[in-house]
């Protein structure tokens, strides 16, 4: 159950959107997505589902090219548009012929509806669905063949924080169940919360493909937050030869090199106050800032954060 | 949202092995539901019936007192077409069914999941044509039959019956207009993919084309429109040929071959492009 990207390619007239993309995406992990909006994580997973085909190179699943899946549904799961349903049909119609092209049980539209939690709206006209509630039956078309992959673009858009944390638990038990499992987002502190690889993209050249942790950990690293209303006496205390200090506000001081422990004990033996005393992790944002400064499609520079 | 965390079912559940080829009868039930399951589809489908029957008795009642007070007497030949004029205004919503049952999915973004279920395409194509010519052929064939035997009651001393010459032919050439109108509908929303544009194109093909066949040269211009789509499939379907129409069975199939140009040119482009 795996999906392999190999040299992936998409090209609208001069644009292309997708370049070369290389990269295997593995069962038993919740695999981010990550890149700006326009830089070609939609098109990558319409690839994927042989909805586009590739100027060049070619996506798998399972070692398949997806249109020679016979039972794709039973096999791969997406949820791309949540917008993808007639607004006149009921959620039940729309699952239930679902069910019947992809060769799955009808019984089963009933599980999904249930784990979705939109049985109660079941037999409404979709139309009149809120976002929520049409991303949840999103959710419910792609696990409907109980798919050993799942793909899932922007998951959490327009949910509610009920909603988000549903997502959550979900993405995670279908990965520890074993699955693949491929999210999408431009929200990187959700990624961070659920994802435990990473596939960074921009303007549809991959930038990372690693785990999680290493991404973090490789784009910044941690510091000591710093404040007290007596700094001048505590400075002293602090400085070393590993120790790098600097000063961002007044009354507060970022530490490298010395840990939070260290420097709280010598402020205790000197008597020194502190009104805080933080480990600042990077975090995910921070990194990925920092590897797509220059792959942003639409850089608002006003806006950029000057550090 | 009010949703609950009561624990859910288990996503990994017993579905036993997957299928090892998507089943003929799972898309046909799969389009079946998705024709059926909109009310919209019920609604054109018993208008037409209504319109088609209701049309054509209405015609044949006010020419059959038009006739008996002696204006205009009647000839057996437009007893049939008068009979059958609803027949001639239901092809617009047989093709507007065919077109939206097509572009309905575009419109809504559904073309995703259903081409994803069935990812090389012409299966369910050719699902839909299955499911379309079904329907229109007997909600056609029903409203046809219904309208002459109608008519011809309301006909009264000049009347038809099934029994007579060309009778039978011209119902079927008149059924199979509809469906085949419908189809092309369908194979129009396959290539343009916007409601507007498809319905725009199949009235064009129908209502414009012939009129600007009429400026072509006299000399050979007739040549040349009574073997466009519409003109080809009306000359079936009338009692007695037309003067200049292609004859009655020739008509049909050169029809009926544009119908199938249609739907082919729409295989192939849906297979290739990008959904």
């Amino acid at each position: 159950m795996v999906i392999e990207l190999s040299a992936l390619s998409k090209k609208y007239g001069d644009k292309t959107v997708v370049s070369n993309l290389t990269a295997v995406i593995r069962p038993g992990h919740v695999t981010g997505f990550l890149g700006p909006n326009g830089a070609g994580k939609s098109t990558t997973m319409r690839m994927v589902l042989g909805l586009d085909r590739p100027t060049s190179g070619q996506a798998t699943v399972n070692g398949h090219s997806y249109r020679a899946l016979r039972a794709p549904l039973r096999e791969v799961g997406a949820l791309l548009n949540p917008r993808s349903v007639h607004p006149k049909r009921t959620a039940r119609a729309h699952l239930r012929a679902l069910a019947a092209a992809g060769g799955v049980p009808t019984r089963r539209v009933d599980e999904v509806l249930e784990l979705a939690g939109i049985t109660g709206v079941a037999d409404k006209p979709a139309g009149g669905f809120s976002l929520g509630m049409t991303q949840r039956l999103g959710v419910a078309s792609a696990l409907l063949g109980d798919p050993g992959v799942v793909i899932l673009d922007e998951p959490v858009n327009g949910l509610d924080p009920d909603g988000v944390l549903w997502i959550r638990t979900l993405t995670r038990r279908l990965a520890a169940e074993g699955r693949t499992v491929l999210v999408s987002s431009h929200l990187m502190s959700e990624m961070s919360l659920t994802a435990t690889h990473l596939l960074v993209i921009g303007r549809g050249r991959l930038l990372a493909d690693t785990p999680m942790a290493d991404f973090i950990a490789a784009s910044g690293e941690t510091y000591v937050r710093l404040r007290s209303p007596r700094l001048p006496e505590l400075i002293p205390l602090i400085e070393g030869p590993d120790t790098i200090w600097s000063s961002h506000q007044v009354g507060e001081v970022h530490v490298r090199g010395l840990g939070a422990a260290e420097i709280g004990d010598r402020a205790a033996a000197a008597g020194v106050p502190l009104h805080e005393l933080t480990v600042v992790e990077p975090s995910l944002e921070a990194a990925f800032m920092k590897l797509t400064r220059n792959e942003r499609d639409y850089r608002a520079d006003a806006q950029e954060d000057p550090r | 949202m009010s949703t609950t965390h009561s624990p859910a079912p288990a996503v990994r559940n017993q579905l036993g092995q997957p299928p090892r080829t998507a089943s003929r009868g799972g898309l046909m039930r799969a389009e079946w539901i998705k024709f059926s399951s909109l009310r919209s589809t019920w609604v054109t489908l018993v208008a037409v019936i209504v319109a088609t029957v209701g049309l054509g008795w209405l015609f044949a009642a006010v020419a059959a007192a038009a006739s008996s007070s002696g204006d205009a007497p009647l000839g057996a030949v437009s007893g049939v077409a008068l009979s059958l004029a609803g027949a001639q205004i239901a092809w617009i919503a047989f093709g507007v069914l065919g077109v939206l049952e097509v572009t309905g999915e575009y419109s809504h973004g559904s073309i995703g999941p259903t081409f994803s279920a069935d990812p090389r395409r012409w299966p369910t194509l050719l699902t839909k044509v299955a499911v379309l010519a079904f329907v229109v052929l007997i909600t056609g064939g029903v409203s046809v039959l219904t309208a002459f035997i109608l008519g011809q009651a309301a006909l009264g001393g000049a009347a038809l019956s099934l029994t007579d010459d060309g009778v039978v032919r011209v119902l079927v050439a008149t059924t199979v207009y509809l469906a085949g109108l419908g189809l092309i509908g369908q194979a129009l929303g396959w290539l343009l993919r916007s409601t507007a544009g498809a319905v725009a194109a199949l009235f064009g093909l129908v209502f414009l084309l012939p009129g600007l066949g009429q400026l072509l040269p006299s000399s050979w211009g007739p040549d040349v429109v009574r073997w466009l789509p519409a003109q080809a499939g009306q000359a079936a379907q009338s009692l007695v040929p037309g003067e200049g129409d292609l004859a009655p069975v020739t008509g049909l199939v050169v029809f009926l071959m544009w119908v199938l140009l249609a739907l082919v040119a729409a295989a192939v482009a849906t297979s290739r492009r990008d959904a």
